[in-house]
């Protein structure tokens, strides 16, 4: 990719969990930290936490750089936050279209036909071959998929959750970016059509993490496409992208456990894209998520 | 070479007169017979006196022996707030000390090199395992980078889980070097066979070994002070493996504590509490699981080097079903030296060609949940109903990273006399063998082990699946 179709963007993260009791031991996973491929170059990324705590970083088995933290000093407030600058490429056209019988799958890709742990494409397979409509091609699939989603799923917080399974989604017709993007993704796969989660960040808008997913083109590899905005091939950079997997359980931003005789929650989290190239810090991640709270 | 005329007639008469297991020819290895059906030479002395006892006599002494098992509460755990007595079978399996060297060769070099791969993943760069393997694993902490524990001791007491093939051939299976349990079985289960049974152990030499003075060696290498304060960490009464927390604070002379005995003083350092004054404590024998749940403040301590831990926290990250996988590489990398042990051919599900195979050959396989305890995450697969295998195929279609794959072995049986029946029955047996590793840098692997046998209709043989033990005597 020529270096000028690229734009450089910086970005910020911040979440503060609040627990009922004092919290002995928390160990926790973060995957919020941008992915490197090539529509998406990482230039710096950085993550720390309030208590600070010794951390190891490594790339998981879906490439996704992932931040181990465990805390073992007493705390009944957690704050994570994030950074990074990335370049990223310009909107890409809509690639050629490819009949659906000459799909030959890389090994990678096959792996994401198959089921994980909140989608089960077996159970879609009727619901799938309805809404697709007997396509002539990969993109008249996905495209009749993600808009028949965007069209029949309603917007809903607080009516899932982070087990919902895209089943339950198709049965109540409410849900959020995250449980679109589950249905999509078992009414892909249920088709044999490769397709994973992606968790990361919608630079429109400041706000909460954005989930949606990709789905695998023989001559392209993986491309963009977010259910919930009903964008079969998602605007390049509008979205930046933390972690892939086969879905929410296995990309999701902050996957942690922690020891207590309480209850803990998430208080606050705030994440932004600034499209304009200037650094970051903490402390930008940290003013943001104040004036939101 | 065939054997001598006497020695078969002899036997014969034995496979007779004691009415021992008949199965098919090209059953399993069964190790108290030859290939050819009569009673192997070591156990001739064994079987025969076995014969004199007869089935009543044998009935007799099983019963004696229950008795003092039950007195001893030499037991375990089975369900909360149920203990029951070991279940034993006191025909022994005897080792001769050639075939034993090498397995106790081959235990020690393991141990080293586990160590020096857990000193190198904390301390230094390993390259060996996979970052995605070791820090996606729960029993992974990174808090602990950096940290050396003390004589650059992580793994002072190990298990290794063995199955004979054949040969005097040994297959290891698994490693345990967080919390092994069992060495007090492997003690107690000896000393009643040898005490109770001196017709059986009159005939054998075995290979005397002193477990208490090479605890004691060790836990007074890794102290500075003189007369250092140790004691042994265990979960309550409750837990599963209480009687050998109990033996082994006993056979040690240093206290039992219980979470709740400990506490955090102001300087940092550990404290328990005692009747007559409270005092600061220099080691731990640690044998609970989470240990900052039973003791907060515990883990900062030990990494302010406050307090020593035997086996510490930082063991976990290589008592990991899937870290199994790369010990040969260890012992190549570390020790420039090959392994003396074979271990099971094992899969890494991560790597599709990998997984299609298993997937493809699922009924020829074992296998294992990663984080599993105990024989409850092992699933024999050839042994299983072809409904169930396709759940579990999907299962580890979802989850690759939460299982290994095995090959499944033929692995040895052995005799047991059931004293209800007065009938013996041919069982899988297993063989856990415990070493030990102190901070002059020796390692000790004692002779024998734990001889599991596995229930009639299956192949798992630990405790908590229902098994039983069997006396375990290494002969000159």
């Amino acid at each position: 990719m020529d270096p000028d179709d690229r734009v450089v963007a910086g970005y910020t993260y911040a979440a503060r969990y609040r627990y009922s009791e004092q919290v002995l031991l928390s160990d926790n996973f973060l995957r919020i930290a941008a992915y490197a491929d090539d529509r998406q170059a990482p230039l710096s990324r950085a993550v720390t936490t309030t208590p600070s705590a010794r951390a190891v970083q490594f790339e998981d088995r879906f490439g996704n750089l992932t931040h181990r933290v465990r805390l073992t000093a007493p705390h009944q407030e957690l704050e994570i936050l994030a950074i990074g600058m990335v370049r990223m490429a310009k909107p890409q056209a809509v690639p050629a279209d490819v009949a659906l019988e000459h799909f030959e799958y890389e090994l990678f890709a096959e792996r994401f036909v198959a089921p994980s742990p909140l989608v089960a494409p077996d159970k879609l397979v009727a619901a799938a071959r309805d809404i697709a409509a007997k396509p002539s091609s990969l993109l008249e699939c996905v495209s009749r998929i993600t808009d028949w989603v965007h069209a029949n799923i309603t917007y809903d917080r607080g009516s899932t959750n982070v087990r919902t399974t895209a089943e339950d989604v198709l049965a109540s017709g409410r849900g959020v970016c995250q449980d679109m993007t589950h249905l999509a993704l078992g009414l892909l796969r249920s088709l044999g059509i490769p397709a994973r989660y992606v968790s990361g960040l919608l630079s429109t808008q400041a706000g909460d993490t954005h989930a949606w997913l990709e789905f695998f083109h023989p001559r392209e590899g993986w491309l963009p496409c977010d259910p919930t905005r009903g964008q079969f091939i998602a605007a390049g950079n509008d979205l930046l992208k933390f972690a892939v997997g086969g879905d929410y359980t296995q990309a999701s931003p902050v996957e942690g456990n922690f020891v207590s005789r309480g209850s803990g929650w998430l208080e606050a989290v705030m994440a932004q894209v600034l499209p304009n190239g200037d650094s970051v810090s903490f402390d930008d991640a940290r003013r943001l998520i104040d004036a939101s709270t | 070479m065939p054997r001598p005329r006497a020695a078969s007639r002899k036997a014969d008469v034995l496979t007779s007169t004691l009415d021992l297991p008949r199965p098919a020819a090209d059953g399993p290895v069964r190790e108290y017979v030859d290939a050819d059906g009569a009673v192997h030479p070591m156990y001739q002395n064994l079987m025969s006196a076995a014969q004199q006892l007869g089935p009543q006599g044998l009935r007799e002494r099983w019963r004696r022996a229950k008795r003092d098992v039950d007195v001893n509460a030499f037991s375990f755990l089975l369900d909360p707030k149920t203990f029951r007595s070991t279940p034993t079978d006191w025909i022994p399996r005897i080792i001769h000390k050639d075939e034993w060297d090498r397995i106790g060769a081959g235990v020690e070099q393991r141990l080293k090199a586990l160590n020096m791969f857990l000193l190198d993943l904390y301390c230094g760069t390993q390259t060996i395992v996979p970052d995605d393997v070791i820090y996606s694993s729960q029993f992974f902490y990174p808090d602990y980078q950096g940290f050396r524990p003390a004589k650059d001791v992580f793994v002072h007491v190990y298990g290794i889980d063995l199955v004979h093939v054949g040969g005097g051939s040994y297959v290891i299976l698994e490693d345990n070097l967080r919390i092994p349990s069992g060495i007090s079985y492997q003690l107690k289960a000896v000393e009643i066979s040898q005490r109770l049974f001196p017709e059986f152990a009159s005939a054998y030499q075995v290979v005397p070994y002193d477990i208490a003075a090479a605890y004691r060696r060790m836990l007074g290498s890794l102290c500075d002070s003189e007369d250092p304060t140790c004691v042994l960490l265990t979960d309550g009464k409750y837990g599963a493996a209480f009687f050998e927390h109990r033996y082994l604070s006993d056979l040690l002379g240093i206290p039992l504590v219980d979470g709740s005995d400990l506490y955090i003083g102001v300087d940092g350092r550990v404290w328990v509490k005692k009747l007559d004054g409270d005092a600061a404590v220099d080691l731990i024998y640690r044998r609970v699981e989470d240990l900052e749940i039973f003791v907060p403040g515990l883990t900062e301590a030990y990494l302010q080097r406050k307090v020593i831990l035997v086996n510490g926290m930082g063991t976990s990250a290589a008592d990991d079903k899937l870290v199994f996988l790369w010990v040969p590489e260890m012992i190549r990398h570390y020790l420039g030296e090959e392994p003396i042990l074979e271990q099971a051919k094992s899969y890494d599900l991560i790597d599709q060609e990998t997984m299609r195979y298993v997937l493809g050959n699922l009924d020829e396989l074992v296998l294992k949940v990663r984080q599993g305890y105990g024989g409850l995450g092992v699933y024999i697969l050839p042994d299983m109903d072809p409904s169930y295998r396709s759940r579990l195929a999907r299962q580890i279609i979802e989850e690759p990273r939460g299982y290994i794959a095995q090959e499944t072995i033929d692995f040895s049986k052995h005799v047991i006399f059931d004293d209800e029946t007065k009938t013996f029955e041919d069982r899988y047996v297993d063989l856990r063998v415990f070493a030990i590793q102190n901070g002059h840098g020796e390692t000790q692997a004692f002779p024998g082990g734990l001889t599991r046998v596995a229930r009639s209709d299956g192949r798992i043989t630990n405790n908590s699946s229902g098994g039983l033990c069997k006396p375990t005597w290494v002969v000159r």
